[in-house]
Formats: C-alpha cells, sequence, structure tokens
C-alpha cells in the first residue's frame, strides 16, 4: 500500500516471453563516451543482449527507435551482465557476460552518423574464456589491490570461485562446506570476498587466502578434499544471520562509513567491515531487489529495496523516507545517470518489463468501483418508504424477533382441578399401603385462533404422583376452536411428593406465510393439586420427633384461610392447632402461636417430602 | 536453448515461484544419482536439489512465528504459569482495568469482554481476555475472524499441517518416520532447511524438537539460530519457561530483532508485561528505530488500557514508518473516541488514500463524517461499507452504526429498522438488543424492552448498558427489587457510573422507609 506511484518517465517491454533475473540488469557508461552518461544494458535467459540510451522527449514516452543502441543475439543464455576494465592495455569500460560455460568479455563502440539516427553501435569480442562447471554468478573488482584494473571471479553451481585476471585465469578454490550459491561480492577495502553460505552465515574469504589455499585443479582434488591436507581454505569471519539472503552489496561512499549490505529473506543488515551488525530491520514484506545509494543526510546511507507487493520503499538507514508504487514486481534495481535526467530508478522485471522512474506524488489511481446507489428523488422515496414500512408493520404482526406478549397468543391451554376428591377414586396400581387412595380430576382445554397441525398434549407431574394418562395427540385443529380432555392424578409411589404442582405442555404445528408446512410452537401452562390428594386431616399430637420453628415478622394467617379443605368452618375460628396424617404414614401438626409471631411444625420424621409440601401452602 | 535445470529451480525460488521450482526439483531428484559430478565429495547436485525443494515447499506455506497467537481455551483456563493469583494494579495483562489507565471512560468508548476498550486494529489475541469462568470462555471470541472459540491452539496446527498435505498428491515428500535425525544433525546446511520443512509444513513440532536439540549439540551450542528454534518449538508445546532460557541464551549470543520479538511473546503468554515491555525497551537501545519493538511497547500498552502512552509510541512509529497501517488505525480510533473526529477522519482519509479498500475502514470514515458533522459524506460511505462486507457479521457492524447516526438526527423509526436488521444480520449483537429495548420503551411496550434487556444483559453480562436500563424500567414500572439487583451488577460493569450510583442511592433510602 502507498500513497504514491513511481512517475513513469521511460518503459518498454523487452521481447517476448523472455526472462529475466537479478544480474540481468546494469547501468554504466558502457561505450566509453566520455560524458559521464550511462547505459542500460540488459541481457536475457534467451541470449539477448540490449543496451539502451532512453532519452524520451516528454516523460512517459515508450521506446522510440534511437533509444535502443543496440540488440544482439548471443547464442547462449545471459547469466549476468558486468561492465569493468576488464581488458588489459586499458583503462576502458568493457562489457562482460556471463553463460553458463563461458564468460565474454567484449567492446562496445559507436560511431556517430550526421544525425541522431545514423548512429552505429557495434560489439567487438575481445576474449572469452571456456568453463569448466556450471556459472552461477559473478563479480569484479582490483582483487589483489591492484590499480586500473579489475579482475572477475565466478562462483560455479557446485560451489567453485573460479578467478580470471582479465585474459588469463587466475586460480579455483572450491568454497568449504557449499551446497547452493548464494550472492557473492567483493570488498575493495578489505580486499575480501563477501558470500552468504547454504548454512545461512555471512562469510567473508580473504583474496590472499583464497590465492594460497589448496589448487582445485591439481589431479588428487577430491582425495585432498577428503584428507584435508593442504592450506584449506579459511574464513576471515562469519555471522551467522539466522536466513539465505538474496543480494549483497559494499558501499564505501565518502560520508559514510564503508558498510557491507545483506538483503536477507526477511531482514535487512548493515554488517561492519569485520562482520559485527550496525543496524538491521526487520521487514515485513518479501524483498525482491536492493540497491544501497549516496544519501544527502551525513552519515547514513540510503537503500531502495523492492518487494514482491509491488512496492519501492526508500530507506534511510532504518527510517522509511518514501515509499512508492511499482508496476511491476522488480527483481533488479538500479539508480542510473541518464542523458536527460540524473539519479533515475531503473527497474527490470523478471518477464521484460523496463522502467526508468522518478519519484513524484502521482497518487496511485484507484478507481473506487460505483456503489449501486439511486438518483435521489424525494417523492418517490417517500413514497417507496411509506409502502415499505405498511409491510413492515403487517409482518411485524405475524412474524417477529421480538416476543410478543400473552394476550396475542394463538393456542392458549388451561387446566382446571377440580374442587373435590373423585368420587370414585381412580387410582391404579397404586404402591401406596393405604385403604383408599384418593384421586383429583384435571380438566385441561385447548383454545385456539389459528389452524393448529397435529397438536400434542403432555401432561407431567412429579414422581410419585402420577397421570391416568399423560399423552395426547389430536386433529388438526381449525382456528376458533377448542378441545377438552380429561384426567386424574393420585399418588402412586410410596413417599411423599416434593411439590404439588404439575404441568401442560401443546407442541402444535402452525402455517405462515414463509413456511406452508408449518412452524412448531408450544404453549403450556401449569396446575396445582390439592394437598388433599396426598393427606387427610387428623388428631394433632403434641409430642413429635422433630420440631421446626417458623418466624414471621406479621401475625400468623389463621388456618382457616391457608388450609379451607382441612379445618372445618364451624369450628372456632382461632383454630391454631392442626393435624395432618399422610397417605405414605407419616404425621405432622402445625401449631400457631398467638402471642409469639411463629409457627411450630411438628413431625416425627424429618421426610422431605411432608415439610415442603406444607411448606409450600403456607408460604 | 535451454537453462540448466538446477540454476533454473534457483533463479525461480529467489523470484518466489515456488510452485515450479519445486516441480523442476523433482525431476531433478528423479534422475539416478550417477549422472552427478563429484560422486565422493561431501557435495552433490542430488543434496542441492532436495535442499532447494525442502525449502520451496516450506516458503509455500511459512508463517512468521512471530505473529500467530490465537489462544485456546485450554491455555486459558488451564494455565499453570500465573505468577502472582493477585497481581499489582498495572502488572499483569489479566487485569486490565486496574491499571493506571488514562483513557476514556466505558460510558464513552465500548469495552470487551476482558474489560479493555476497543482497540483501533483487530490482533489476533486482542478478542480474548482472561475470562473468569469457563462458561465465559466458551462464549468469548476468540479469533478475530469468528465467534466460534477454538478449543485449542494445538489443534489449529495440526488443521494446518494436513492443508500442507495438499501440495504434494503424491504423499509426503519427505518421510519423517524414516528419517535418521542424527545423521542430518551433523551437517548444518542440510539440517536448517530440514528443521524449517517439519516446524512449518509438516507442523510436526515434536520430530523438529528432536533434530534442533541434536543439531544444537553437534554444534556446541555456539549457535544461536538452533536455540530460537528449539525456542519456537518449547514455546509451541507450551514450555514457557523453557523457551524463555532458549532465547535469552540465543540473545546473548547474537542481537537479533526476531530473537527479541519471540522472548516477548513469551513474556507476555506468562502473563509479565513489563518484563516484557522492559525487554522492548532494551531492544530499542540496541536497534534504535526498529519499528516492531517500537510497535510492540505500543500493543502492551493499549492491552494494559494505558491509552495515552499506547498513542505516544504509535505515533513513533509513524515517525520511523508512516506507511504502518496498525500505527494509524489505532490513533484514529484514539481519536475519535477523545471526541476529536475530525481528526481521526485525516487519519482514516489517510488509509484510504495508501489503498486500504475494505468495509471496516468505510464505516469508521462515515462515523467520523457523521460526529465531524460532515453529512454529505456519511451516507455514502456507509453504502460503500454495506457494498463490501463480506460476511453478516460486518453488516450487522455497519447496521448498528446506521442505528445511531439514525438517532442523532432524529429518525426514531429508521434508527428502530437499523438495529432490527443488525439482529437479522447477527442474533448475538447484545448492543443493538439494548438499543431496541430503549427505543421501544419510549414507545411504551415495557413488556418488550423488558424482554430485550434481559436478552441483552445474559448475551454480553459485562456491559453496564442493559443492566442499568432495566433498573430503570424496573423502577418506573416499581419492581424495586429487580431494580435493585441490575443496578448492582451495572455499578460491577462500570463502577464510575454516576448515574448508576444515584439509583442506587435513590432505592436503598426508598428501601429504608419500608
Amino acid at each position: 500500500m502507498s500513497l504514491f506511484k513511481a512517475r513513469d518517465w521511460w518503459s518498454t517491454i523487452l521481447g517476448e516471453k523472455e526472462e529475466f533475473d537479478q544480474g540481468c540488469l546494469c547501468v554504466a557508461d558502457v561505450d566509453n563516451s566520455g560524458s559521464g552518461q550511462d547505459k542500460i544494458i540488459v541481457g536475457s535467459y534467451m541470449g539477448y543482449l540490449r543496451i539502451f540510451n532512453p532519452h524520451p522527449v516528454k516523460p512517459g514516452d515508450g521506446l522510440q527507435a534511437e533509444d535502443l543502441l543496440l540488440e544482439v543475439q548471443l547464442r547462449e543464455p545471459i547469466l549476468q551482465v558486468e561492465v569493468g576494465k576488464f581488458v588489459s592495455g586499458t583503462e576502458g569500460l568493457h562489457l562482460a557476460v556471463l553463460h553458463f560455460r563461458k564468460l565474454c568479455v567484449y567492446a562496445v563502440s559507436g560511431t556517430l552518423g550526421n544525425v541522431e539516427h545514423g548512429n552505429q553501435y557495434q560489439i567487438k569480442l575481445m576474449y572469452e574464456h571456456n568453463l569448466q562447471r556450471t556459472a552461477c554468478n559473478m563479480t569484479y573488482g582490483p582483487f589483489g589491490g591492484v590499480k586500473g584494473r579489475d579482475f572477475i571471479c565466478i562462483q560455479s553451481m557446485d560451489g567453485m570461485l573460479m578467478l580470471f585476471e582479465q585474459e588469463s585465469y587466475a586460480f579455483g578454490r572450491f568454497l568449504p562446506g557449499f551446497l547452493l550459491p548464494g550472492p557473492l561480492t567483493y570488498s575493495a577495502r578489505t580486499d575480501s570476498f563477501i558470500t552468504v553460505s547454504s548454512c545461512r552465515q555471512v562469510e567473508s574469504y580473504k583474496y590472499q587466502v583464497l590465492a594460497f589455499a589448496t589448487d582445485a585443479d591439481e589431479r588428487q582434488e577430491t582425495e585432498q578434499q577428503k584428507l584435508s591436507s593442504g592450506k584449506r581454505l579459511v574464513v576471515d569471519w562469519v555471522l551467522n544471520i539466522g536466513e539465505q539472503a538474496l543480494d549483497i552489496c559494499v558501499v564505501s561512499f565518502n560520508q559514510a562509513v564503508s558498510s557491507v549490505f545483506v538483503l536477507g529473506e526477511r531482514n535487512f543488515f548493515c554488517l561492519k567491515d569485520n562482520g559485527q551488525i550496525r543496524f538491521m530491520k526487520k521487514l515485513d514484506y518479501s524483498p525482491s531487489c536492493f540497491i544501497p545509494y549516496c544519501s544527502v543526510k551525513e552519515g547514513t546511507i540510503n537503500t531502495l529495496v523492492g518487494n514482491h507487493s509491488k512496492m519501492l520503499n526508500v530507506y534511510q538507514d532504518v527510517t522509511l523516507k518514501w515509499a512508492t508504487q511499482l508496476p511491476h514486481i522488480p527483481v533488479s534495481v538500479k539508480v542510473a545517470n541518464l542523458q536527460d535526467l540524473k539519479g533515475v530508478i531503473v527497474t527490470l522485471s523478471d518477464s521484460g518489463h523496463l522502467q526508468c522512474s522518478y519519484l513524484g506524488t502521482d497518487p496511485s489511481l484507484f478507481q473506487a468501483p460505483r456503489v449501486e446507489s439511486r438518483e435521489i428523488n424525494y417523492e418517490e422515496f417517500d413514497a417507496e418508504m411509506k409502502e415499505l414500512q405498511k409491510i413492515i408493520k403487517e409482518a411485524t404482526k405475524t412474524q417477529d424477533i421480538l416476543p410478543k406478549s400473552e394476550k396475542h397468543r394463538d393456542l392458549i391451554v388451561t387446566a382446571e382441578v377440580s374442587p373435590d376428591l373423585d368420587a370414585e377414586s381412580k387410582a391404579i396400581d397404586s404402591e401406596v399401603k393405604a385403604e383408599a387412595v384418593p384421586s383429583v380430576t384435571v380438566k385441561v382445554t385447548i383454545q385456539t385462533r389459528v389452524t393448529a397441525q397435529k397438536p400434542n398434549l403432555a401432561v407431567c407431574v412429579q414422581a410419585p404422583l402420577a397421570v391416568t394418562c399423560d399423552q395426547f395427540v389430536f386433529d388438526d385443529l381449525e382456528p376458533d376452536s377448542s378441545e377438552t380432555v380429561v384426567l386424574s392424578v393420585f399418588l402412586k409411589g410410596n413417599f411423599c411428593p416434593s411439590e404439588l404442582e404439575g404441568i401442560c405442555v401443546v407442541s402444535y404445528d402452525t402455517p405462515t406465510e414463509l413456511n406452508p408446512e408449518g412452524i412448531p410452537k408450544v404453549a403450556q401452562c401449569n396446575f396445582r393439586l390439592p394437598l388433599r390428594l396426598i393427606c387427610v386431616p387428623a388428631q394433632a399430637s403434641k409430642a413429635a420427633n422433630h420440631k421446626l420453628t417458623i418466624d414471621t415478622n406479621k401475625s400468623p394467617i389463621s388456618f382457616l384461610t391457608i388450609f379451607p379443605d382441612f379445618v372445618d368452618p364451624s369450628e372456632d375460628d382461632q383454630a391454631n392447632v392442626l393435624g395432618f396424617q399422610f397417605l405414605t404414614g407419616s404425621k405432622t401438626t402445625l401449631l400457631a402461636s398467638k402471642t409469639s409471631q411463629c409457627m411450630n411444625m411438628h413431625v416425627d420424621a424429618l421426610l422431605p417430602g411432608p415439610v415442603s409440601c406444607v411448606g409450600q401452602f403456607v408460604n | 536453448m535451454g537453462l540448466e535445470p538446477l540454476f533454473q529451480a534457483w533463479s525461480y525460488f529467489r523470484r518466489r515461484k515456488f510452485r515450479q521450482c519445486s516441480d523442476l526439483c523433482s525431476q531433478l531428484l528423479e534422475r539416478p544419482p550417477s549422472e552427478q559430478e563429484q560422486p565422493e565429495s561431501e557435495y552433490t547436485a542430488f543434496q542441492a536439489a532436495w535442499s532447494l525443494k525442502t525449502r520451496a515447499l516450506t516458503e509455500m506455506v511459512y508463517v512468521d512465528e512471530i505473529d500467530m497467537d490465537q489462544e485456546g481455551i485450554a491455555e486459558m483456563m488451564l494455565d499453570e504459569n500465573a505468577i502472582a493469583q493477585v497481581a499489582r494494579p498495572g502488572t499483569s495483562l489479566k487485569l486490565p482495568g486496574t491499571s493506571q489507565g488514562a483513557g476514556p471512560s466505558p460510558a464513552v468508548r465500548p469495552v470487551t469482554q476482558s474489560g479493555r476498550p476497543i482497540t483501533g486494529f483487530v490482533r489476533p489475541s486482542t478478542q480474548s481476555g482472561r475470562p473468569g469462568t469457563m462458561e465465559q470462555a466458551i462464549k468469548t471470541p476468540r479469533t478475530a475472524l469468528t465467534a466460534r472459540p477454538i478449543t485449542s491452539a494445538s489443534g489449529r496446527y495440526v488443521r494446518l499441517g494436513t492443508a500442507s498435505m495438499l501440495t504434494n498428491p503424491d504423499g509426503p515428500f519427505i518421510n519423517l518416520s524414516r528419517l535418521n535425525l542424527a545423521k542430518y544433525a551433523q551437517k548444518p546446511k542440510l539440517a536448517k532447511a530440514l528443521f524449517e520443512y517439519i516446524f512449518h509444513h509438516e507442523n510436526d513440532v515434536k520430530n523438529a524438537l528432536d533434530l534442533a536439540a541434536l543439531a544444537t549439540e553437534h554444534a556446541q551450542f555456539k549457535d544461536w539460530w538452533w536455540k530460537v528454534q528449539i525456542g519456537k518449538c518449547y514455546y509451541r508445546l507450551g514450555l514457557y519457561r523453557e523457551a524463555e532460557k532458549q532465547f535469552k541464551s540465543a540473545l546473548k549470543q547474537q542481537d537479533m530483532v526476531d530473537t527479541i520479538l519471540y522472548l516477548a511473546k513469551v513474556y507476555l503468554r506468562l502473563d509479565q508485561p513489563v518484563t516484557a515491555l522492559n525487554l522492548f525497551k532494551q531492544g530499542l537501545d540496541r536497534f534504535p528505530g526498529e519499528v516492531t519493538l517500537i510497535c510492540g511497547i505500543a500493543r502492551i500498552y493499549e492491552e494494559m488500557n494505558n491509552i495515552s502512552s499506547a498513542a505516544e509510541y504509535y505515533k513513533d512509529v509513524l515517525k520511523q514508518d508512516n506507511t504502518h497501517v496498525e500505527a494509524i488505525a489505532c490513533i484514529g480510533s484514539n481519536h475519535f473516541y477523545s471526541d476529536q473526529p475530525e481528526i481521526a477522519l485525516r487519519f482514516y482519509r489517510r488509509l484510504l488514500q495508501m489503498g486500504v479498500y475494505n468495509c471496516q475502514l468505510f464505516n469508521n470514515l462515515g462515523l467520523c463524517c457523521f460526529y465531524a458533522q460532515q453529512y454529505d459524506m456519511t451516507l455514502s460511505s456507509f453504502e460503500r461499507a454495506l457494498f463490501l462486507a463480506e460476511n453478516e457479521e460486518e453488516t450487522a457492524d455497519v447496521w448498528y452504526n446506521l442505528g445511531h447516526v439514525a438517532v442523532g438526527i432524529g429518525d426514531l423509526n429508521l434508527a428502530y429498522q437499523c438495529f432490527k436488521l443488525t439482529l437479522v444480520n447477527n442474533n448475538n449483537y447484545a448492543e443493538a438488543y439494548n438499543n431496541l429495548a430503549v427505543l421501544e420503551m419510549r414507545k411504551g411496550h415495557i413488556e418488550q424492552a423488558r424482554a430485550l434487556l434481559q436478552t441483552a444483559s445474559s448475551l454480553a453480562p459485562h456491559m453496564y448498558e442493559p443492566h442499568f436500563n432495566f433498573a430503570v424500567l424496573s423502577e418506573k414500572v416499581g419492581d424495586l427489587q429487580r431494580s435493585y439487583t441490575a443496578a448492582q451488577k451495572s455499578e460491577e460493569a462500570f463502577p464510575g457510573h454516576v448515574d448508576t450510583q444515584q439509583l442506587l442511592k435513590q432505592l436503598k433510602q426508598h428501601f429504608a422507609m419500608l
């Protein structure tokens, strides 16, 4: 993500379906024109070598015929191009081209014609070396401190460094502990080669040590390596960075201290000459290429880092100074002084898009797609709004996520408990050891306002109570109809129940507009059974095993109101003693005290059943 | 005119074309071994291709360990690493509300489950608090995307491992059970690539740990990289103290930003935020200006509810890297909640210019525009936010904000519909239930309001608004007992709420009179 786009000064697409990688781009004054202006040299994996000198009439122009100085089809893939003083006897710059098994050095020269498009450029092969091993990349520099000449060092795919002193082959050395090639560079200040090995370490080998180490070309090379006799290649310093590196660059500008820059896969390091970290920066993107260049601020170095999100970041040491968007993922980036513009950023993508750009505040033109919104016409909107609101109102009456209050219920179920016990007890299979087990009738009514499909009624009471029939299935009910069923409840088990409540649940399907098959709904109601179902009045007794005292903050209510079916209304209104005999056998007595505001309960066995039943009533 | 296959594969790897690289390496590996150049030397082309393919497969699924940190329920509830049961205020991430936070109160800025104010940038661990009970833990959304809780972090890693099997339909490239780890541990150039493969691609922490232990022994404990990897394995296995030891030892050998970040992650998991802060500050001495360290400090301050310090550090981040999305978003939301919507608007506009284009940004832009009184942009921003919403939760959020805007302009019908739409998209949106209840109260539908408030308070017991509203409603109706209990819950959630305290005082007076 970035605010700005790199402004396109000049760009072109090279060939068709050609492939490029990091070493394929180089900028230098390769034809020794003397004006100090750089030319862009590009070599592709298809073997095409092209040299450009862009001078667009106005920024944004594409390739003009005069921009392309030279285009040659070399027979083999070009791995890397470099420009340096590679020919003995002259200090002019020459072009070195690395192929898999060959190193060629060319001289590029041009003859000026009368008009601009009469200029002619040729390349002449100065010398070439055939390589014993497949090459990977190369570096160059004044090895051994020579002045005015550049030597070349080539790294092969199997880890041999082959050094060429211009026209002659000097020596070859194997790198110890090698597996896959890493980036290679030469530092003139310390006269050493720096690379990153497969052990994820930055290693530096001095040129002198390389020169005196075991020669790799001797006959007994393999045995010597196994026996480790002779001078093994000893590393000068090592820094374990913990990751592979994409590129290394050594910079020694005047104001800044000489440093080694390493672009790892996730971090970016600046090392001193002895291998200690000067600074590092963790990158939160995948970098693809970089180049350090001179900074205006003293003591710092600016770096351009390209990444796989098509962005180019400009760092001053570790501070991000600028971020710009590129049109492609750069595999190589260089800073060039071209004919009409100095300090141009040259980037090359791996499919052959070559672009020269400069930094500007061109905003990345991001066209947000249009949202489907309609034109504003208030009258139409008002009418539509009214209609929609009407529909919403209708809909909320029947289907709404908010809960509806009771009176709008579609189906109501009620249960009526008859006030008297059944004349003839309907108790079946009761385990209670008493002569007669009473039962009470409960009448359940279902009233519906809407169509109820397949209504199912279930009546539940807690054990040990039981019902004569607890499941009822009805036919579909028409709207505004009702159904009634009758059932009896009695005490089945031989122990006292803990509560005397029952619950009726009706589940049914009701069809709606959206769901004609019907959505399930439930209605329920509770009913309360009389205490008479499980106990009979008995003689009160003061003697008992356990006594519970309940204190109240108000005067006790008379037993007539609490237990109307146990107290004979003809008796004294102030009756304050009441005895209960449960069907299961236990006895309880309730005494209300007139003086103190408390009620005593005497039980002969502290069973939860009787206590809670009576307690419920008292509550 | 073809390229040498190994070179071609190497070139693909550099350009991150991992699929092509891996295929090419497979072809190379299928060649009979007699075609190598030097049969007796240590180097073989076969090993090189093998190593390259391993690295390519790993890079395809590589995720930076520093970021992934989603705690599952098991890690949270069965945490045996607790240092202090009752931590001093400001020293624990589990009790964020007790720090000397200088930020807006929950009356102004919404809070998450754990009592921390909502941050401006959703990260893997910002949703999680430290829930008190198992029930709360199950209800808390743990991932940044969905509300489904992860049961345990290790389960997720196993699933990542199975996902990587798709890269090799013929079966795993490296058969771990037949691997002689000791042999590989002696060759550091192969072992490092193999370790990353086992750790990231196969997600087999145990084997990776074995390899790393053998390798670090072979390197005589001088290689900091192996110590860091062992530390990572221990972290995954939940052995935090051992991981801490390894990272510290690695840090002594070589200062690296990554090691500092891993160590800080361990400290945060051990609930030692102050130690992590000190570590970051030391790291900043060594690597001044490192954005990830400053950002780490800011995140910790935010988790500890110290919003002003967090804002300061985010500003530092922006000085170093002004394209840092997280810093911009957090500073923007801080300004919004401190009543400076115009400044917040500037920050969000910057994000828009940088090319961030998603529902959340437009939602925030809409809100800022509305509160900054730039009414022309409000509705179009919200429209775009709705258009960009990727799932129902985002749509619900946008509708909820639209409801607020509608309340602000006085159109209660619109507000009602907006909140209903929020609930349609996300049935568990507690805030929407609360707001609907308030609207129903105004219309006089007490029963509806009560039901809605009860839903809201059961969905989000940490929010004080539903409790307070329920208390007010019950008091109006005359149900003082319920009002009192609700008011107490509201006070628990937000002790500084003046209205709650007044209500409680009133109720207490009332009860005393009875």
